[in-house]
C-alpha cells in the first residue's frame, strides 16, 4: 500500500461513513414500506366500507319504493328520491377509489349498470305507487321475479367485489411481510460486513501503518545508540519519506564523523612536521652546548669566564632545553594518539567470518610475559565467531585484557575471564549479535568515573600504567564500527567487566560503509597536498 | 666506499628537516655528494637536466631521498613519474617523511621505491635512521633496480 497517510485516514473514515449511509437509506425504505401498506390497509378498508354503505343504500331504496307500494304514503316518495339520486354518487366514489384496479372497477360498473337498471324499474314502480289507482298494479310489478332476485343477485356480485378487495388485501401484506424480511437480512448482512471491513482495516492500518511506524521507531533508537540503521522502509508514503529523510540524516552524520576524523588526521599529520624540527634542534642545540662545555674546559680560558659560561649552561641552557624536550615529548604524543584514533575511523575494513577464540588465544600469547609477570590467570570461555575486521577485533580484545592486566589489584592474585553472555531465550540468536565481556578482579572503576572512561585523553589511574588514555577510545571506534556497543560494570575494589557486542552475521550496508572511508581518505589527501 | 661514488639528492621543503637529515648523513660518514630541492618538481628538473636544471647534463647516478607532501608536486607523483620514465626508473628512491600511515607506506612500495623511512619525532630514533641510511647508503655501489 503505497498510499499516503492522509489518504488512508480518508479511508478509514469514509468507510463508517458509508456504511452508516446505507443503513440510513435501508431505515429509510423500511419506514417508506410501512407507511405503504398502512395507506393500502386504510384504502381497502375504505373500499369495503364504502361497498357496504353503497348496498346499504339500495336495500334504504328497496325499501322505500316497498314501503310507498304498501301505505301509499308520500312520506316514503321523498326517502326513495333521497336514497335513488345518493346510490349513483357512492357507486362513482367507489370507482374513483379503484382507479388503480382495473378488473374491481369492471366489477363495479357492473353493479353499477345492474343497480341503475334496477332503480329505473323501481322509479317506475314508485310512479305507479303515488296514485292511488295504480297502486295494485305497482304491487304486482313488485311481485315479478326481478324485483324479488335483484336483491340476491347484486348481493352475490357484492360479495364477489368483497371477497376479490381481501383477497387483495392480504396479498398485499403477505408482499409487505416478505419486502419487510428481506430488509431485515439485508441489515444483518450489512452489519456483518461492516465489522469484517473494520477488521480488515485494522489489519491494513496495523500492516500499512504501525508496523511500518515500528521499523521507524527501530531506526531512531539504532541511531541513538550508535548502530547501523535497518534497510529503508520504501514506499512513497509520508513514513516512507520520514525514514529516507533519517536514512539520509544518518549518513550525512556519519559523513561528519568522517570529516571530522580526517580532519583530525590531517591537523595531527602538519603539527608532525615542525615537532621534528623541535625535538631535533633542541638536540643539536644540547650537542652544542656540550661542544660548547669541552672548549671551556680547555686551558687557556680565564677561570672566571669559564666559571660564567659553565653556569649559563649548566642552568638556563641546560634547563630551557630540557622543558622544551619535555613539551615536545608530550606534544608528540598527543599528536600519535590523535593520528591513531583517527586512523581507526579511516582504515578500511577487511569484513569476514572472525574465530574469536583463536584471536583471543592469539592475544593472550602475546602477552603470556606480561601475565607471567603479574602472576595472572586468565581463563578463556566457548567463544562464538564474529562478523567483523580481524585486525581491529584482535586490537579490542588486546585492549581490554591489557588494560586487565595493568589494573589489576596487587594485593590479590589477579583472575581474568574471557567469555561471552548466554543468548539463551532470546528470540532468532542467530541474527542476535553476541556479547563478549572481558572481567577481572581489578582495581576497579569509581562510579563517577564510569561515564568518562570512553573518552580520549582520560587517564584515571596515571600512576598505574604508562599510556595517553585512548586505549578505550579506540576499543570504542572499532566497536561502534562494526556497529556493536561497549559498556562497563564496575565496582571499586572488586573489579571491572567490560561488555562488548560484536554482529554474529553480515547486516546489509555493513560493506558499504567499511569501503567508504577510503574515498574519503584519498579526497582529504590530494585537499592536503593543495594546501 | 664506492668505486663509482653516486650523488644524494634530497627533496625536501622543509628547511629544518633538511637541515637535521644533511648534519646527520655527514656525522655518519657519508661523503656523496649531496644536492638539496625544495620541491617534486625541483627535483625532477634536476634529474632530467630540465627547467632551472637546462643545460646541465641529466644526473642519472644519484639517490634520491624524497618527501612525501611537498608544494607543486609531492613525492609520491615524483615516484610515479620516475619509475615509469625508462631513462630514470633505475634510480634508487628512498622516501622520507611524517607519514607512517600502513596504507602510505604500501602505496609506495607498490610504486617502486627502495625504502621507505619514517621521521620519528623521537630524536635518537631519527639519528637511528638516518645512520641506518648512512650504512645503506655506503653499501649502495650503482644503481640497483627497484625491488
Amino acid at each position: 500500500m503505497n498510499l499516503s497517510i492522509v489518504k488512508k485516514g480518508l479511508i478509514l473514515a469514509a468507510i463508517p461513513l458509508l456504511t452508516q449511509l446505507v443503513f440510513l437509506a435501508v431505515l429509510f425504505k423500511m419506514r417508506q414500506d410501512q407507511l405503504q401498506a398502512q395507506e393500502l390497509a386504510i384504502h381497502s378498508k375504505d373500499v369495503i366500507a364504502q361497498t357496504e354503505g353503497a348496498f346499504r343504500l339500495i336495500m334504504e331504496a328497496r325499501a322505500a319504493v316497498r314501503s310507498l307500494v304498501l301505505t301509499g304514503d308520500p312520506v316514503f316518495v321523498s326517502a326513495w328520491e333521497k336514497a335513488r339520486q345518493a346510490v349513483p354518487v357512492q357507486l362513482r366514489s367507489l370507482r374513483n377509489l379503484l382507479s388503480d384496479d382495473p378488473l374491481q372497477q369492471a366489477r363495479i360498473d357492473q353493479i353499477l349498470q345492474q343497480t341503475t337498471e334496477a332503480l329505473a324499474r323501481m322509479d317506475a314502480v314508485a310512479q305507479l305507487a303515488r296514485q292511488p289507482e295504480t297502486r295494485s298494479k305497482a304491487v304486482a310489478v313488485l311481485s315479478e321475479p326481478w324485483a324479488l332476485q335483484f336483491v340476491d343477485e347484486l348481493r352475490l356480485k357484492v360479495d364477489e367485489f368483497l371477497e376479490e378487495e381481501e383477497r387483495l388485501n392480504s396479498e398485499r401484506q403477505a408482499q409487505l411481510e416478505r419486502v419487510r424480511e428481506e430488509e431485515m437480512w439485508t441489515l444483518i448482512g450489512g452489519a456483518v460486513l461492516a465489522l469484517l471491513s473494520t477488521a480488515a482495516l485494522a489489519f491494513v492500518f496495523r500492516r500499512g501503518i504501525a508496523s511500518r511506524l515500528a521499523v521507524l521507531l527501530d531506526n531512531v533508537r539504532h541511531l541513538a545508540a550508535g548502530e547501523q540503521l535497518a534497510t529503508p522502509l520504501g514506499g512513497r508514503d509520508e513514513l516512507g519519506r520520514l525514514d529516507r529523510v533519517f536514512h539520509e540524516m544518518a549518513d550525512t552524520l556519519a559523513q561528519k564523523d568522517q570529516e571530522n576524523e580526517m580532519f583530525v588526521y590531517s591537523v595531527s599529520h602538519d603539527l608532525r612536521s615542525p615537532l621534528v624540527n623541535l625535538q631535533g634542534f633542541s638536540q643539536e642545540l644540547a650537542a652544542a652546548c656540550q661542544d660548547l662545555r669541552r672548549i671551556v674546559a680547555e686551558k687557556d680560558v680565564p677561570a672566571s669566564v669559564r666559571q660564567r659560561i659553565a653556569d649559563l649552561l649548566d642552568h638556563e641552557a641546560n634547563e630551557s632545553i630540557q622543558f622544551i624536550q619535555t613539551a615536545v615529548r608530550r606534544l608528540a604524543t598527543i599528536i600519535d594518539a590523535l593520528l591513531r584514533l583517527s586512523r581507526v575511523g579511516r582504515v578500511v575494513y577487511d569484513w569476514q567470518q572472525v574465530d574469536v577464540r583463536a584471536t583471543v588465544e592469539r592475544v593472550v600469547a602475546a602477552l603470556s610475559n606480561t601475565i607471567a609477570q603479574k602472576g595472572a590467570r586468565i581463563s578463556i570461555g566457548d567463544l562464538p565467531p564474529a562478523w567483523g575486521d580481524p585486525t581491529a577485533i584482535e586490537q579490542i580484545f588486546a585492549n581490554l585484557i591489557g588494560n586487565a592486566l595493568n589494573y589489576l589489584d596487587p594485593t590479590r592474585p589477579g583472575i581474568i575471564e574471557v567469555g561471552v553472555r548466554s543468548e539463551h531465550g532470546k528470540e532468532n540468536a542467530l541474527n542476535h549479535p553476541h556479547t563478549y565481556y572481558v572481567k577481572d578482579n581489578g582495581l576497579g572503576i569509581a562510579s563517577e568515573h564510569l561515564p568518562k572512561i570512553f573518552l580520549a585523553f582520560q587517564r584515571l589511574h596515571p600512576n598505574v600504567a604508562p599510556g595517553e588514555g585512548i586505549g578505550l577510545p579506540l576499543v570504542r571506534r572499532m566497536v561502534e564500527r562494526h556497529g556493536g556497543r561497549i559498556w562497563v560494570e564496575s565496582t571499586v575494589g572488586q573489579g571491572s567487566t567490560f561488555f562488548v557486542s560484536l554482529p554474529a552475521q553480515p547486516r546489509n550496508g555493513t560493506m558499504a560503509n567499511g569501503q567508504a572511508p577510503e574515498q574519503g581518505e584519498i579526497h582529504l589527501w590530494q585537499r592536503s597536498q593543495s594546501a | 666506499m664506492a668505486a663509482e661514488p653516486i650523488s644524494i639528492v634530497l627533496a625536501e621543503d622543509d628547511d629544518g628537516h633538511a637541515t637535521l637529515i644533511h648534519r646527520n648523513l655527514q656525522r655518519s660518514g657519508v661523503v656523496n655528494g649531496f644536492f638539496r630541492v625544495k620541491d617534486g618538481q625541483e627535483a625532477l628538473d634536476l634529474i632530467r637536466g630540465e627547467g632551472s636544471y637546462a643545460g646541465q647534463p641529466p644526473r642519472g647516478n644519484i639517490l634520491l631521498l624524497l618527501d612525501i607532501n611537498m608544494p607543486r608536486l609531492d613525492g609520491i607523483e615524483v615516484l610515479r613519474r620516475l619509475k615509469a620514465d625508462p631513462r630514470t626508473n633505475a634510480i634508487p628512491v628512498i622516501i622520507l617523511t611524517t607519514t607512517d600511515d600502513p596504507r602510505e607506506v604500501e602505496r609506495c612500495y607498490q610504486l617502486g621505491c627502495s625504502v621507505y623511512v619514517t621521521k620519528p619525532v623521537e630524536y635518537t630514533a631519527f639519528i637511528e635512521a638516518i645512520n641506518r641510511l648512512g650504512l645503506f647508503l655506503q653499501v649502495v655501489r650503482v644503481p640497483s633496480t627497484g625491488p
